[in-house]
């Protein structure tokens, strides 16, 4: 063990000394979680409330009634909207020249109350996304349900002289509607679902529904998680998980380059003169790397935590998630260093690999602008389960036994990989 | 002792070392001289157990050298800069020394001694990175006596260095001798083998072609010596077996300007046995 940990001592001390790679490992994964933090304010939400940009949007009013008037006057109201009413060929035109992200049509018949009230009918609008702006248009699509629904629940439903029952008869139109919307992205459905949710507990508690407009006290403070949400508790824990695994990713390729330089520079040649086992260097290699990983993501948290509001439900599982990533890239380590011959060669192995594991994985690209299948695949990508195993504790109040799958997993594969990649060296080392 | 028998290895359908036989006495330092691509290198990996044979053994002091406990007699100097380089040098051999089991005062003497023998003493505090090609060297082979064994596989240990660098390494070789201990040095500057080697091995192809010491060599395979006169500018080339005798025949009433006598060398030996064509 001593041996090991004279092995680790002198590869981390290596690590420190290399301001670059200290950079990557202690610095970006820092600013990743902040600027990535800001940047996403624009896009977690994609719309519910939470997107602080805003978004060109072309209406069309062929309805020309007081119905679309007013829900027109409600998209203006919108300050993530930026309304230009225009007509149709101009709307079109708008879009093709990225002048706008879509258009909005109110269709004739707007004014009329059976599509509202007839679940299975779809609204009297149809709106048309530039498809090159997809997380434009989810966002877009998102504002145009939210204004619906507090456009119905408001000047609409009250010229009705709406119940309670006819509120619940709206919710379960929405709902209709959002289920059967094949273009709506499934996290900003689940958004809007709880935005209804949100109307329907605000309803049970105020009775005097009818009179409420739409700066209602009480719909307001339930749907001020989404339209005030703060963006330390909202963003930041989403980012820094995020963050953590990039520190384990950069800590894993830079000690993947540091084992095949050492076999480059000759370093390796005298390692291995030593009264050393194999297993012994590669393991000080491994602990070396898992540590400097925990430390990098330590710093990280640590930042979160007095900074920006990052909170764990159980820091016990939070460090064992962090071992075990830890653990499971420093396997990753050893595969990737055994797979090329050269530090370049080596680089582009790990870095490739590593940046298609983080893309999938949700490290890169928010899972909520992800096609379905490549959802499908993130969800046996270990840059996923990492950030589970980050965020379990840290956003989603997970047990132990709801985290365990993760930790069984990342540890598996982290075992397998080390096994694989020591294999392989040993393989190449002629060793 | 240090012992090879009927070593090969192949690397695909390059013959790298062909059967090679040889042994070498305690004390004793050897020196195996060959061409770029004889076989020196993969020679004394196989001594030192780096790599593995396709047939034949090597074996110190009776042990094969994979053995952990052989490896800690043996110390290497690669050809290559085997050093961290953003480790300062009392880094590295503090490093290296732990890895060898030594510690706490023992350690810090043996480091002492290791930069004093490189002179390194001034620098010992800076980085590797920040050394001269000759300081390398020096702790490079430093590097290898950290643990003070007994026996040393030197790989041109004097590569891409200036003649101070230089000379202050063989001398350390010659002490190093001096003290006992078994050396196996590979080159190919041949008056270095010339003035260190007790024996000289000669291999070329992954073969052995001589054996022996420097002067029973260049007898039996050095040639003629070479008597050089230069007279008006020209000058003419003489060999001969006996020098004394050529010269004794000699016009002296027409002087030369300058005469010079090269007597049969390692390097003619190494040229006679090697060839002269050109080695990549």
């Amino acid at each position: 063990m001593r041996k090991i940990l004279i092995l680790a001592f002198k590869d981390l001390r290596l690590a420190m000394r290399d301001r670059l790679a200290a950079f990557f490992y202690f610095v970006f994964p820092v600013l990743y979680a902040i600027l990535i933090g800001y940047m996403m304010s624009g896009i977690a939400g994609l719309g519910v409330g939470m997107y602080r940009g805003t978004v060109s949007l072309a209406v069309v009013d062929q309805d020309k009634t007081e119905a679309s008037a007013g829900f027109l006057e409600y998209l203006r109201a919108a300050k993530e909207l930026k309304v230009h009413l225009t007509d149709l060929e101009k709307a079109k035109n708008m879009v093709r020249l990225r002048n706008c992200t879509a258009y909005l049509i109110l269709q004739k018949g707007f004014e009329s109350t059976d599509w509202l009230l007839s679940p299975g009918q779809q609204p009297q609008m149809r709106l048309v996304t530039d498809e090159t702006r997809l997380a434009e248009g989810q966002i877009v699509r998102g504002m145009v349900y939210m204004q619906l629904m507090d456009y119905v629940r408001s000047d609409f439903l009250a010229s009705l002289a709406g119940s309670p029952q006819q509120s619940e008869r709206l919710r379960t139109v929405f709902r209709g509607y959002l289920e059967f919307d094949t273009e709506l992205n499934p996290s900003l459905k689940e958004q809007l679902m709880e935005l209804i949710q949100a109307w329907e507990r605000a309803e049970k508690t105020q009775s005097a529904y009818q009179n409420r407009s739409p700066s209602d006290p009480t719909m307001a403070s339930e749907t001020g998680r989404f339209k005030n949400y703060s963006l330390l508790r909202e963003i930041f824990p989403v980012t820094f998980p995020q963050g953590v695994v990039w520190a384990m990713l950069f800590s894993a390729a830079f000690f993947a380059a540091s084992l095949v330089s050492e076999r480059t520079d000759g370093t390796l040649q005298r390692l291995r003169m030593a009264p050393l086992f194999r297993l012994q260097l590669l393991l000080g290699k491994g602990l070396a790397c898992m540590v400097n990983g925990l430390i990098a993501s330590l710093t990280l948290l640590i930042v979160g935590i007095l900074f920006f509001e990052i909170r764990a439900d159980s820091y016990i599982l939070l460090f064992i998630g962090l071992l075990i990533v830890a653990l499971s890239f420093s396997g990753l380590m050893m595969l990737l260093a055994s797979l090329g011959k050269t530090p370049a060669a080596e680089d582009g192995i790990a870095w490739s690999t590593l940046l298609i594991m983080a893309m999938l994985g949700g490290a890169m690209v928010p899972e909520v602008v992800m096609p379905p299948f490549a959802k499908t695949i993130s969800n046996y990508v270990p840059v996923k389960w990492a950030i589970m195993a980050m965020e379990g504790p840290i956003r989603r109040d997970f047990s132990f036994s709801e985290m365990l799958p993760f930790y069984l997993k990342l540890t598996i594969f982290g075992v397998v990989c080390y096994i694989a990649g020591v294999c392989v060296f040993r393989r190449t080392e002629n060793w | 002792m240090v012992k090879i028998v009927d070593f090969h290895k192949s690397f695909g359908s390059i013959v790298a070392v062909d059967g090679l036989s040889l042994t070498i006495q305690k004390g004793e330092l050897f020196g195996l001289l060959g061409p770029n691509g004889a076989g020196k290198t993969t020679t004394v990996r196989g001594i030192c157990g780096l790599l593995k044979a396709n047939s034949g053994n090597a074996f110190i002091e009776g042990n094969p050298p994979t053995d952990l406990s052989v490896r800690k007699k043996i110390g290497l100097a690669p050809q290559d800069l085997s050093l961290y380089m953003d480790l300062s040098g009392e880094e590295n051999l503090f490093f290296l020394g732990r890895l060898y089991g030594l510690s706490g005062s023992y350690l810090r003497e043996r480091t002492n001694w290791c930069l004093d023998f490189a002179g390194l003493q001034p620098r010992r505090r800076h980085r590797v990175k920040t050394y001269s090609g000759g300081m390398k060297r020096r702790l490079n082979l430093a590097a290898a006596l950290i643990h003070d064994p007994p026996i040393l596989v030197l790989d041109e240990p004097t590569v891409g260095v200036d003649t101070q660098s230089r000379n202050s390494i063989l001398e350390s070789i010659l002490e190093l001798r001096q003290e006992g201990r078994t050396i196996l040095y590979t080159t190919h500057y041949m008056e270095e083998a010339q003035r260190l080697c007790d024996r000289v091995g000669i291999m070329d192809h992954g073969r052995l072609l001589a054996l022996d010491t420097v002067a029973r060599l260049i007898k039996t395979h050095g040639g003629k010596a070479v008597i050089i006169v230069e007279k008006g500018g020209d000058q003419e080339r003489l060999t001969t077996d006996d020098p004394l005798e050529t010269l004794s025949e000699f016009d002296w009433e027409d002087r030369p300007e300058c005469l010079r006598i090269e007597p049969a060398s390692l390097e003619s030996v190494f040229l006679n046995l090697t060839g002269r064509q050109l080695r990549d």
